[in-house]
């Protein structure tokens, strides 16, 4: 009777004691979202702070104005850390931009932005302090070292040959702490209405390259000629009421920093079962990072590529003068 | 009229056998021949820095009149850093046009043989001709 009475005793015990909850989701409130990218090239930086928006058990509960807004006092510094030493403290303050409203909302977003020149080779240390949530999130990174053109160069004497018989090859140096890559075209022409002759400026980008060898003297790329003439037949809308007259082309690499590089690596051919973002936000999400950008301007096109531009197959629509400034139909 | 319908039939279906196109040439075009034309383009000067001294210019012509006209067949993007160039074309005979500039400032380049001042340039003209399957080497050299 006593054993019977024991066990009893005991299972009632471990049924008492299961009583654990396990919970799915975490619901230890949302972390900021932090994206900014410094642009080496220029004095005026940005950064843009949201928070994640979790869902509950799986349901996505229905958005609210302030769903993806940090409320209350942020304070958002971005510290350059030289020789293990803190050499300048620069403040960023928020402006408020104007958002799509789509699934949430909120039509404005807040971008924070600060007013300083980034140095070559330093480390930069990013703190943002969150006074309702007394939480800090934070990041550091090493800024570009500067890069140079090699090809092609001397824009005075040397025209761009861009026709697939010897397309173009676009040399560049190394930059320091870079990971990544991305040639472009920055093409200048003139649209000619009725109304009057308009400036227009296009950016043709060609794929990233992911590069952290020593390329010796320099690295490569290849500009496929009808990868860049199919671009630009996407990029610019067919108009039969108006003629374009080539200006010119700028040709630019921009490098990004080893955090920007593993990022946009980590996009790209990913299996979307393993989904995964990369991040460098320490109690947070997003990116943390830089850009530099080598470029030569005021090239011209040589007249066979000009030819190409306003007869070739994919861009003939587009209405370009030839080479002898006329447009035959 | 039995045996005009089976004819008939036998017609379509003997005439139905499709010629297999490759999507990649769908007007089945048979490769031309071609030969290469080897270009060897070094910078050379007797009385400037050839640091000072660049490739602007690489043109292939049919014809003189073309060349003239500036009507090329084919063009290289000329560099620093490569010396020889390489162009492939069908068999026949061409016109080859090359040019330097000359970089240096005040009154060097005209002192140097370049006509005019900085941006002063020298070309050189070559014709040459192109067998199937073989390769031609243009030396491409300036007068000093």
């Amino acid at each position: 009777m006593i054993m019977r009475n024991l066990i009893l005793i005991c299972i009632a015990m471990f049924a008492l004691s299961c009583d654990t909850e396990i919970h799915v989701s975490d619901e230890s409130g949302p972390v900021p979202v932090v994206y900014c990218i410094l642009n080496q090239d220029d004095t005026i930086q940005r950064l843009l702070l949201s928070k994640s928006y979790l869902s509950i058990n799986a349901d996505i509960p229905p958005s609210s104005a302030d769903s993806l807004l940090i409320t209350g006092k942020v304070n958002v510094t971005i510290e350059t850390v030289e020789n293990s030493q803190v050499t300048e403290v620069n403040r960023f303050f928020p402006t408020g931009v104007s958002k799509d409203s789509g699934f949430f909302p909120n039509d404005r977003q807040w971008i924070y932005q600060g007013n300083f020149k980034i140095k070559e080779k330093a480390t930069y240390r990013l703190i943002i302090e969150i006074k309702n949530w007394d939480y800090v999130a934070y990041s550091s990174f090493q800024s570009l070292g500067s890069f140079s053109l090699v090809d092609p160069a001397y824009p005075v004497g040397r025209k761009i040959h861009l026709l697939d018989d010897h397309n173009p090859l676009v040399h560049w140096t190394r930059s320091e702490n870079a990971a990544i890559y991305q040639v472009g075209f920055r093409l200048h022409f003139k649209e000619i209405r009725s109304e009057g002759i308009m400036d227009k400026t296009l950016n043709i980008l060609f794929a990233t390259t992911f590069r952290r060898d020593d390329p010796g003297a320099f690295y490569s790329y290849t500009v496929n000629s009808n990868q860049f003439y199919k671009k630009l037949a996407e990029l610019i809308p067919s108009d039969s009421s108006l003629l374009r007259r080539y200006s010119g082309t700028d040709v630019f690499v921009v490098a990004g920093s080893e955090s920007v590089g593993f990022y946009l690596n980590s996009l790209q051919g990913q299996d979307p079962f393993q989904f995964f973002d990369y991040k460098n936000i320490f109690n947070g999400q997003g990116l943390f990072g830089s850009l530099l950008t080598a470029e030569t301007k005021d090239f011209q096109f040589d007249d066979q590529s000009i030819d190409s531009l306003a007869y070739g197959s994919f861009t003939k629509q587009l209405n370009f003068l030839d080479s002898d400034g006329h447009r035959k139909n | 009229m039995r045996n005009l319908l089976i004819a008939g039939l036998a017609i379509l279906l003997i005439s139905c056998e499709l010629i297999p196109t490759d999507p990649n040439n769908p007007d089945n075009k048979t490769a031309e021949p071609f030969g290469t034309l080897v270009a060897d383009f070094p910078v050379t000067h007797s009385w400037l820095p050839t640091s000072k001294i660049i490739r602007t210019d690489l043109h292939i012509a049919v014809n003189a009149y073309e060349m003239y006209k500036g009507k090329y067949l084919q063009s290289a993007n000329v560099t620093d850093t490569q010396q020889k160039y390489t162009f492939y074309l069908a068999p026949g005979t061409y016109y080859l046009e090359a040019a330097i500039a000359c970089l240096c400032e005040g009154d060097s380049c005209s002192a140097g043989g370049f006509p005019g001042n900085k941006w002063g340039q020298k070309h050189a003209t070559y014709t040459f001709t192109v067998e199937e399957d073989k390769t031609t080497e243009v030396m491409i050299r300036f007068l000093q």
